[in-house]
């Protein structure tokens, strides 16, 4: 692998890492609209605000190794991607409120606000990769709109089945029903979009995505029909992590389909190797922090 | 040029906002680990029950500088592309470790705030050591960006604007690093110290009628002390970067001072108004100019006269640098003074006035760190990279840019009436008016 593939594997880890977090507090923000607050409460932290790093972190990869690009980026995403930083600041000040200021009822508002907010910045964020992997808005494509409907899926679900667990019943069905309607559109109705729209995107990457669906779904009819307890949280979080990289991959050998080349993008040769080591240095750290720190949200004190 | 406008004051209001978290950012968790470790040393509760207090405060200011990071480092992607592609190519290095320094900082700072109660003492103060690390590491990792925005070294332009025969660790340990880094996070810890004074000072004048008992006093003494130490230690190292100036950026320097022609013996303006280029109705002090910029009174300090025009920055900056070295000079007087009376009159130290003087400080220390980073950033102009960049010329394209002046700043304002209303809920000076049980 060479060093221009690995940095846009780095900055696809951190949006997937990001993506993975803001799903549960998505999750936290749905379970607060349909009247769940009490068991997910205590997941409901300001301290949640600061896997923003991720989202900077994969902002900062992006801009300083990919710099060539930077002047076309902000030409065109500029609009995108100032949703997602309203969005950001907006939901700072509803989570300031909501927590320090109503920490035993929630208004139906707050509620609202929450939800809003929490889903605009990964799709904001994702209407931006949608921009890399089709050079057009989502709303000019199939695929845009197929990856656009994957995302809302894939947060709502993975935020349920992380909140929710397995153990109620009514619960565990709609979070299910989530998993599988998300993996259906992953592995099904976004490759079928590719080859309908012949953008022309590497083939691997998407068969792997298809397969790691169809093992999904497998795993799905196994615990519906009770033979196995798999958490499929676990599972759900790992596709999650696991299909930005893979179209980001697919997009290979372009940072913007067609339009811009990675290797024309690539602008720090000079330092993009210490950079790289000190990532896989410091990752797994930020991930041990990170369990540690949901073990400590999750116990009480 | 409406773009460069609205891409100016957008920029320009998020990193002043940016700015007023920063400082606690960098500054309460070097406090807090000092206060914690003295608690464990001396086996004080008093001062472990503080340390949590603040840790409260910091927790809320920390996420408000989480989300206004975010914003800042986006904003310069998206609406200074061409300013972060050149800079990325030569110091990307030290936007990445401030990235890393800001990942470790915050991910301990969660478990460092959920471990109050769980962890022992002494591992719960082990785990602010990375905190520390992590706010100084990526401080001064940001900082070094900034001093090579002023001294850009380690490249050279090729005929295309690229950078090229690029070296990194030239780049990133530039001329101006060292008064920089050291000038701006001991500012940051003075402007600290002084709000903590200041917040200590209102508690001992709302609730104590003047006679705070002596766990108040203690907390009191201590940070009038640091304060003045650290005031002490800003001067100096402006001192420093006042000679750095003179040597390697005389045209901020004269615009600072609205110094016409290169001359010795040049006079320090004090106060004053500024009139185009010209600084008017001034008490002049002869020679100390020259004796500040050189360590002589006949040292020759270049003028505006021998700066190309077009090259020269807005003597506006005058007002921004009269503020701040007012504000820092007032910053050391005023706890200097309640230590004196402390020491030798204690019954004047918690009169009202000394209480409203050491409340007043705690302001002016958060305008005094915005002061100066408005000298830094105006006396650069008009380039963006020092003789390399022109503000205008780094700017986007997006036209999109010039609706976005509005809204952001209403959020800003939002966002920091919440943070105070959230401060105002976990954070209880208060608590320092008894002993813990």
């Amino acid at each position: 692998m060479s060093l221009v593939d690995a940095s846009m594997l780095t900055a696809a880890i951190f949006f997937a890492v990001y993506g993975l977090a803001c799903s549960v507090e998505c999750g936290v923000a749905l379970s607060f609209l349909t009247g769940g607050q009490n068991q997910t409460r205590k997941y409901f932290t300001p301290l949640w605000e600061v896997t923003n790093v991720f989202l900077v972190f994969g902002f900062t990869t992006v801009a300083m190794l990919f710099n060539n690009a930077l002047n076309f980026l902000s030409r065109a995403l500029l609009s995108t991607l100032v949703v997602g930083l309203f969005a950001l600041l907006a939901r700072a000040c509803v989570v300031l409120v909501l927590f320090y200021w109503r920490p035993d009822r929630l208004p139906r508002w707050g509620a609202s606000l929450f939800a809003l907010t929490c889903f605009s910045i990964p799709l904001s964020f994702s209407a931006a990769g949608v921009y890399l992997l089709t050079a057009e808005p989502f709303w000019s494509s199939l695929v845009g709109f197929m990856i656009m409907l994957s995302v809302i899926l894939g947060i709502v679900a993975i935020g349920k089945l992380f909140l929710d667990g397995q153990s109620d019943s009514k619960r565990k069905w709609s979070g299910l029903v989530l998993y599988c309607a998300w993996l259906m559109v992953l592995g099904s109705f976004l490759p079928l979009a590719i080859i309908y729209s012949g953008i022309g995107l590497q083939k691997w990457p998407i068969v792997v995505l298809d397969l790691l669906s169809i093992v999904g779904l497998f795993m799905a009819s196994l615990v519906i029909s009770g033979k196995t307890n798999f958490k499929l949280k676990y599972y759900a979080s790992f596709v999650g992590l696991a299909a930005p990289l893979l179209l980001a991959m697919a997009n290979r050998p372009y940072l913007v389909h067609a339009k811009i080349k990675l290797v024309d993008a690539f602008g720090a040769a000079s330092y993009a190797g210490a950079f790289l080591v000190g990532t896989a240095i410091i990752f797994p750290l930020v991930i041990l922090g990170l369990g540690l720190f949901i073990k400590l949200i999750k116990t009480p004190g | 040029m409406e773009t460069v406008a609205a891409g100016r004051r957008l920029i320009g209001d998020t990193l002043g906002f940016h700015l007023f978290f920063v400082l606690f950012g960098v500054a309460l968790p070097l406090l807090i680990c000092g206060l914690e470790a003295y608690s464990i040393w001396k086996k004080r509760p008093a001062a472990r029950q503080t340390a949590h207090e603040w840790s409260k405060a910091l927790v809320v200011l920390f996420i408000a500088g989480a989300i206004s990071g975010t914003i800042v480092s986006m904003q310069f992607n998206l609406l200074w592309p061409i300013f972060t592609s050149l800079a990325g190519k030569v110091v990307g290095l030290s936007f990445a470790l401030e990235g890393f320094a800001f990942l470790i900082e915050a991910l301990f700072l969660t478990i460092y705030m959920l471990s109050w109660k769980r962890f022992t003492p002494l591992q719960h103060w082990l785990c602010s050591l990375p905190i520390v690390a992590g706010s100084i590491g990526s401080a001064f990792a940001i900082t070094t960006v900034n001093a090579w925005m002023n001294t850009p070294r380690g490249f050279r332009l090729d005929g295309n604007g690229n950078p090229v025969d690029i070296n990194t660790r030239q780049a990133v340990f530039n001329p101006a690093v060292g008064t920089e880094v050291t000038h701006s996070i001991l500012s940051y810890l003075f402007a600290t110290t002084l709000v903590l004074l200041a917040i200590y000072a209102w508690i001992a004048w709302r609730h104590n009628k003047g006679r705070p008992g002596p766990r108040l006093q203690r907390l009191m003494l201590g940070l009038a002390s640091l304060a003045v130490i650290f005031g002490i230690l800003v001067a100096f190292t402006g001192d420093r970067a006042g000679k750095f100036l003179a040597k390697n950026e005389p045209a901020k320097l004269a615009a600072i001072e609205g110094l016409q022609q290169t001359q010795t013996n040049a006079p320090l303006l004090v106060g004053g108004t500024v009139s185009g280029s010209e600084v008017k109705h001034a008490l002049k002090v002869p020679g100390l100019l020259s004796f500040l910029a050189t360590g002589h009174f006949n040292g020759k300090v270049t003028g505006l006269a021998d700066i190309k025009p077009s090259d020269r920055p807005p003597v506006i900056v005058h007002y921004f640098f009269d503020g701040m070295v007012a504000i820092g000079t007032i910053g050391i007087l005023i706890p200097g003074l309640y230590l004196v009376f402390r020491r030798w009159r204690p019954r004047i130290a918690h009169r009202k006035i000394m209480l409203k003087g050491l409340f007043v400080c705690g302001f002016l220390g958060v305008i005094g760190a915005e002061f100066g980073w408005l000298v830094t950033e105006f006396g650069r102009q008009p380039y963006v990279i020092h003789g390399v960049l022109r503000t205008a010329d780094a700017v986007t394209q997006n036209k999109a840019v010039i609706g976005l002046g509005e809204t952001f700043p209403l959020l800003y304002l939002l966002l920091l009436a919440l943070s105070i209303f959230a401060l105002r809920k976990v954070f209880h000076p208060a608590e320092a008016l008894h002993e813990p049980s």
